[in-house]
């Protein structure tokens, strides 16, 4: 099995810019001195305090929402104290990040199809970023659907906008696109998509996970290929603790049914895993 | 250069800077990121007799300075620790601890002597204490089998014995007093505290084991007031453990007694914790002008 954390590397990333771009959500731009450039759906883990006081204690894990010779963006939502002091920090501070750590997207030939719920849309930024460039004759093969509460938490929208992908969007409160959850629309247009006997695409999905079970249902019943970017507390990040499993369906290896969501996610698919 | 030497009865180490079980893995995971071959020893995660798939997720939570884990000890088993982690954990060139935990004084028994077999184990480490498995509250709690524990593991193999003692007992010297008895040639101390936390938008536990051991800087004040308190009461060494980030912190155990320590939970905030703090240990000892660790080994002046 390939492990992606032997690429990964230590660096002080200074802020280059912070914006709040939803109600509690913000747009960090860190300076990226990666040993390795990530791909798409990897994380970096974040210490969001100094070296000299421990709390909070442990890194945080984000995953990489855009990137660019010099910097990196994460997107986050203000939830608890790591989120808290992270929105706080101003351009210039010095933030300790380790990364590129976990698995990537897994990426094929076919049509992928992003889909993404509330503060789980970031990593599918970056998949509509490294995508749209490396296909860039058939833009076309990658579309996009974006599922909130509301309006103003639909995320990420300009990044697709600019990566030139379609885009769907749902809103729980009808306030844009359609109303209702973004499982219901991905159903219809998988749907309709079989039914002009296109070919089928490949789901890349990020959200809460009641969203990701409801998508890998969906996928389940069109038998369509679903990779979810799933998210638990992961205390050191790079296999060493055993606190980010995942219940998987069957033995894997020696750590049988229970696998680190770190090394061997944070992307994994949906089929293996057990809801 | 200060000496940083240190024995744990019959094991002599290059310097007192030891990892503990369970935040070092098998080594593979952490040598990426540090060298482990620095340290006076690494104790690698807990092996038991099967294999064990652990507890059920979510199995840590953050506290205040300081985390809960509930991992259940997941781990291979004997068999495949033997086949497939000691070959790696050879080539790391650093003396091996390996910590075992069993659920009778006959699985200690087994785990020792199949241990002892193996040359590059420099010693092992008895866990007795783990908070999160049926029985590993059993032992710790009780001097009797604590020291039945040892002695049968004592009487299993040639190798030097440490026992990891539980803090979660009324009177912790006596229990250290039983692990003497028993034979032990250092003592380990402490394994986690038990604890909990609670979600109060869904009023669950936030641990599916419900309670799980606390580590981290939360911790430190207590587990001192152990060592301490053991320091006074047995005369094999002691290794300190609980909470210890900095350089400054392993100087407060090695004062209260301690003739080693471990770093545990630091290591999954920064990966290269245990070696910052030795090169730490050695910038303190330079400043203050302490030739020899040994020096500062139970120096509390009260």
């Amino acid at each position: 099995m390939t492990s992606f954390s032997i690429s990964a590397s230590r660096f002080a990333a200074c802020v280059v810019n912070l914006d709040e771009i939803a109600p509690r959500c913000f747009r960090l731009r860190l300076q990226a001195k990666f040993a390795r450039a990530p791909r798409a759906g990897q994380f970096v883990h974040v210490l969001t305090r100094g070296s000299e006081h421990f709390d909070p204690l442990l890194r945080r894990a984000f995953s990489i929402a855009s990137l660019d010779i010099e910097s990196f963006d994460i997107v986050f939502r203000v939830e608890g104290k790591g989120t808290s002091a992270l929105s706080c920090f101003l351009p210039g501070t010095p933030l300790d990040v380790l990364g590129p750590l976990g698995r990537p997207f897994h990426i094929s030939t076919s049509p992928i199809w992003l889909v993404g719920g509330g503060v789980g849309v970031p990593p599918l930024a970056m998949l509509a970023q490294q995508e749209s460039r490396a296909r860039i004759l058939e833009p076309q093969s990658i579309k996009t659907f974006v599922g909130a509460r509301t309006s103003v938490e639909l995320l990420c929208l300009d990044d697709f906008a600019r990566h030139e992908v379609d885009i769907v969007t749902a809103t729980e409160d009808g306030s844009a696109g359609f109303h209702g959850y973004v499982t219901q629309i991905l159903e219809t247009h998988l749907r309709e998509h079989l039914l002009a006997s296109g070919l089928m695409p490949m789901v890349c999905a990020c959200g809460p996970t009641p969203m990701l079970s409801a998508v890998a249902k969906v996928c389940a019943r069109f038998d369509v290929a679903c990779q979810v970017s799933l998210e638990e507390s992961m205390p050191c990040g790079i296999g060493v603790c055993n606190g980010c499993v995942v219940a998987m369906k069957d033995s894997v290896d020696e750590y049988g049914r229970y696998q680190r969501l770190c090394v061997h996610g944070p992307v994994m698919w949906a089929h293996e895993i057990n809801w | 250069m200060a000496n940083l030497e240190t024995h744990l009865g019959s094991l002599r180490l290059d310097n007192p800077i030891l990892t503990a079980s369970g935040t070092c893995g098998y080594g593979e995971e952490l040598e990426r990121f540090v060298a482990l071959s620095r340290l006076g020893a690494i104790v690698c995660k807990t092996v038991t007799r099967h294999p064990r798939a652990g507890n059920t997720p979510p199995r840590t939570c953050e506290t205040p300075a300081g985390m809960l884990n509930a991992i259940g000890l997941q781990n291979v088993g004997i068999e495949k620790f033997v086949s497939e982690k000691l070959p790696y954990l050879r080539r790391l060139g650093v003396p091996l601890i390996v910590n075992v935990a069993g659920d009778s004084v006959e699985d200690f028994a087994f785990l020792t002597r199949t241990l002892s077999t193996h040359v590059e184990v420099a010693a092992i480490e008895l866990n007795i204490s783990c908070p999160n498995v049926a029985h590993g509250l059993d032992f710790a709690t009780d001097p009797a089998l604590t020291e039945e524990i040892v002695a049968h593991a004592r009487a299993s193999t040639d190798l030097p014995i440490l026992a990891k003692l539980s803090p979660n007992v009324t009177d912790i010297t006596l229990i250290a007093r039983a692990a003497e008895r028993g034979g032990a040639d250092a003592l380990s101390l402490v394994n986690t505290f038990v604890g909990m936390s609670v979600d109060t938008r869904t009023r669950r536990p936030r641990l599916s084991n419900i309670s799980g051991g606390l580590s981290g800087p939360a911790i430190k004040p207590l587990a001192l007031r152990a060592v301490y308190r053991c320091a006074g009461a047995v005369k094999i060494p002691l290794v300190g453990i609980g909470g210890i980030m900095t350089a400054e912190d392993a100087a407060e155990f090695f004062i209260c007694g301690a003739s080693a320590v471990q770093i545990g939970t630091a290591t999954f905030a920064q990966p290269q914790a245990a070696t910052d703090v030795l090169d730490g240990l050695t910038a303190y000892m330079e400043k203050h002008g302490i030739a020899d660790i040994k020096e500062l080994v139970g120096s509390l002046v009260v």
